[in-house]
């Protein structure tokens, strides 16, 4: 049912309507873009191009920069769910629980840092990668704990670790970290000066 | 085009599984879903009952077998690594947790696979929001899967025009090339975006998305849903009794 607007409730002006439909737009089209790219990146380099580059992290870090905190937790809560239904990557155990807490609390640092307290695009992808390893070992020790004593042991010893593992996992992905630090801020200066006009931001 | 995205190709087959609502579909597989988790160790037999049930879903939704085991081979290096760690180490209580364990992936991707399967991807995102899924969630998968196959080729021509001017030698120089390539087509997608926008304002968005009243659910498919539910009841019953 469509809402009644009264004197004392005016409703959303245009502009906020605008302004709302732009960030639903805008997080879909990264969310699709968070299943073409990786596509694109396997088929230009084969697998092994993924866990270095982390492609699907570059749209939903640029497109949490550029939304509100809720539609950002949703575009990474949705990106790699997506992916992994339509192209199997990344595969839905372990990796998927991992990667969609991870993006989840990337995306929503990303965004509290640069929409609400201004930080600027550079740092705030920094420190959003700096959370995400965090939570990265934070989960795959919970993950590593569920499971039974018996195949605790199984496991390599590098999985047992989290911080062995988190640092396993960040030397191998350090040409992605280089390119989301590079492209990410790049992309977002590029639509808030086409938004904004040149010279707000600067 | 970099991905086969006719993702609603099988929902245009005609079976019993395919004609059911998706706002049926929708909770019989999420019901199914949480019975075969809450299977306890003791009564792992009962994941056959379900295996059978699901085998029998899938023979009556005449989906391609071959299709049916491209999709579930996704879990295949899950399975067969689990399967060599289960059996290096000599322990009953090992190998049942691994059952367990490996049985349940197996059979919730069953159930995932057969329900996008049967049912296109605009009557799911509609059943979502009948049963009151966020509608924020609802619509960013809407429009995800609207302008995929675009972006798609958009990356696709790219690529190709990267590729026909030539080789790049070089890491630091592929590095640059690959970069200013993504950036320019997050901004193009930022843009397009904002097209969007205006293009939903100016056509009524007030707010929420606007979707057309459906046609209730035939009391026949809700009894075909009070049967899946009785099901599971009966078997997390018997398991937990076991």
């Amino acid at each position: 049912m469509m809402p009644v607007y009264t004197a004392e409730n005016r409703g959303p002006t245009v502009a906020e309507e605008v302004s709302r439909a732009r960030e639903l737009s805008l997080g879909g089209l990264f969310i699709a873009l968070g299943v073409v790219i990786p596509i694109a990146f396997h088929a230009l380099g084969g697998g092994k191009l993924g866990s270095a580059f982390l492609p699907m992290y570059l749209p939903v870090l640029a497109c949490a920069m550029l939304v509100s905190p809720p539609i950002a937790a949703a575009v990474g809560l949705l990106t790699p769910m997506l992916s992994s239904a339509l192209t199997g990557m990344p595969p839905v155990l372990p990796v998927l629980p991992m990667m969609a807490v991870e993006l989840v609390v990337m995306a929503t640092i990303a965004s509290v840092l640069h929409r609400r307290l201004k930080l600027h695009s550079l740092l705030a992808v920094v420190l959003a990668l700096l959370s995400g390893r965090v939570v990265m070992g934070v989960v795959a020790w919970l993950l590593v704990a569920a499971l039974p004593a018996g195949l605790q042991e199984s496991l390599p010893p590098i999985m047992r670790t989290p911080v062995a593992y988190v640092g396993a996992a960040t030397v191998t992905a350090i040409p992605g970290l280089i390119l989301q630090i590079v492209a990410v801020p790049a992309v977002v200066a590029i639509v808030e000066r086409r938004r904004h006009g040149p010279t707000e931001r600067e | 085009m970099i991905l086969p995205l006719d993702i609603d190709s099988l929902a245009r087959l005609d079976s019993p599984v395919h004609r059911l609502d998706a706002r049926v579909k929708l909770p019989c597989c999420v019901v199914l879903i949480a019975a075969i988790l809450v299977v306890p160790l003791a009564a792992n037999r009962l994941l056959l009952v379900y295996a059978a049930a699901l085998l029998a879903a899938a023979l009556a939704s005449r989906l391609p077998a071959t299709w049916l085991l491209k999709r579930m081979a996704i879990l295949a290096p899950f399975l067969v690594l689990g399967t060599v760690a289960a059996v290096l180490i000599p322990s009953a209580e090992a190998l049942a947790v691994w059952l367990s364990v490996a049985g349940k992936c197996l059979l919730v991707l069953v159930v995932a696979v057969l329900l996008a399967g049967t049912t296109a991807s605009a009557d799911l995102l509609r059943a979502a929001r009948a049963w009151h899924i966020p509608r924020t969630l609802t619509a960013l998968t809407g429009f995800a899967l609207t302008y995929m196959a675009v972006l798609s080729d958009e990356a696709a021509r790219m690529i190709t025009a990267m590729r026909s001017r030539g080789r790049v030698r070089g890491l630091r120089r592929k590095l640059h090339t690959g970069a200013a390539m993504l950036v320019a087509l997050m901004s193009r997608a930022a843009e397009r975006a904002d097209r969007i926008a205006m293009a939903m304002v100016s056509r009524g968005y007030r707010g929420q998305m606007l979707a057309l009243t459906q046609r209730p659910v035939p009391a026949a498919q809700w009894a075909i849903a009070g049967a899946v539910l009785l099901l599971a009841g009966a078997l997390t019953w018997a398991g937990m009794t076991a």
